[in-house]
């Protein structure tokens, strides 16, 4: 280019940015007021309130709605020192029953209290189990013996009616 | 053209906003924390812990509601 199409050049755009996007001096960069961050603010904090209300929900239609009373299985199904799965109180909650060798019943939620991890019965070690991080719980209790949960299993009450264990209501 | 006690009031102005705005950050800030007690009393199924932290939540909403408020009362637009 030439010192004079250069001279000419200049002329033609006499006041255009570089980067008309990026540019420093527009109005357009002005994208906050002070009154919009603090309303912004405030709506955070109301979506923040907001956020913990389902949780509030769901306690309070719980405990309203109370437990079905289920059948989970025949005494003769599940021999001492065994254990079966069912489903309660709804069909996507798993749950474990266990018939102790002392031939007592229990019967706990199947989900790990520490990440939700399915446990199984280990009938060698008469523990219930978490594959995930090795944790263990108690067949009598349902205490944490072993791993990192940092609670209990919730254990599921029963009954015991003629030859069939009927779930009843969860210790919460 | 602003005279001397319009700028004053401008400079005292500006400076409320910002303290409501600080006030409005720690406020949030505070909420943030209050949701974390509540997933984590919601995971451990304490009921104490997660309607402690719903009720401190709600508590800093509506001290969030009553500066904004106070605020735009005192502070034309």
């Amino acid at each position: 280019m030439s010192e004079a199409q250069r001279e000419k050049g200049e002329q033609s755009l006499p006041d255009e940015p570089l980067l008309p996007e990026f540019s420093l001096d527009s109005l357009d960069d002005v994208v906050a007021s002070r009154r919009g961050f603090l309303t912004f603010l405030l709506a955070g904090s109301v979506a923040l309130f907001l956020a913990t209300v389902p949780f509030a929900a769901r306690f309070l239609g719980h405990r309203k709605e109370g437990f079905p009373k289920v059948a989970v299985g025949r005494v003769a199904d599940v021999p001492y020192g065994g254990a079966r799965p069912f489903a309660y109180p709804g069909k996507d909650n798993t749950a474990l029953l266990v018939h102790l060798p002392n031939g007592e019943w229990r019967a706990y939620e199947g989900t790990c209290t520490h990440l939700s991890c399915v446990v199984y019965w280990d009938p060698a070690s008469e523990r219930l189990i978490c594959p995930c991080h090795n944790a263990a719980f108690a067949a009598e209790t349902g205490a944490v013996l072993m791993g990192p949960p940092r609670y209990p299993l919730p254990r599921i009450e029963l009954s015991v009616e003629g030859d069939t264990v009927y779930a009843v209501g969860i210790k919460t | 053209m602003m005279n001397q006690t319009d700028v004053q009031t401008l400079q005292q102005r500006a400076g409320q906003l910002r303290k409501v705005a600080i006030a409005l950050v720690v406020i949030v800030a505070a909420q943030i924390v209050a949701l974390e007690v509540v997933l984590r009393g919601w995971q451990g199924r304490e009921t104490v812990i997660v309607f402690a932290g719903i009720g401190a939540s709600a508590l800093l909403c509506a001290i969030a509601v009553i500066i904004f408020l106070l605020t735009r009362k005192r502070l034309p637009r």
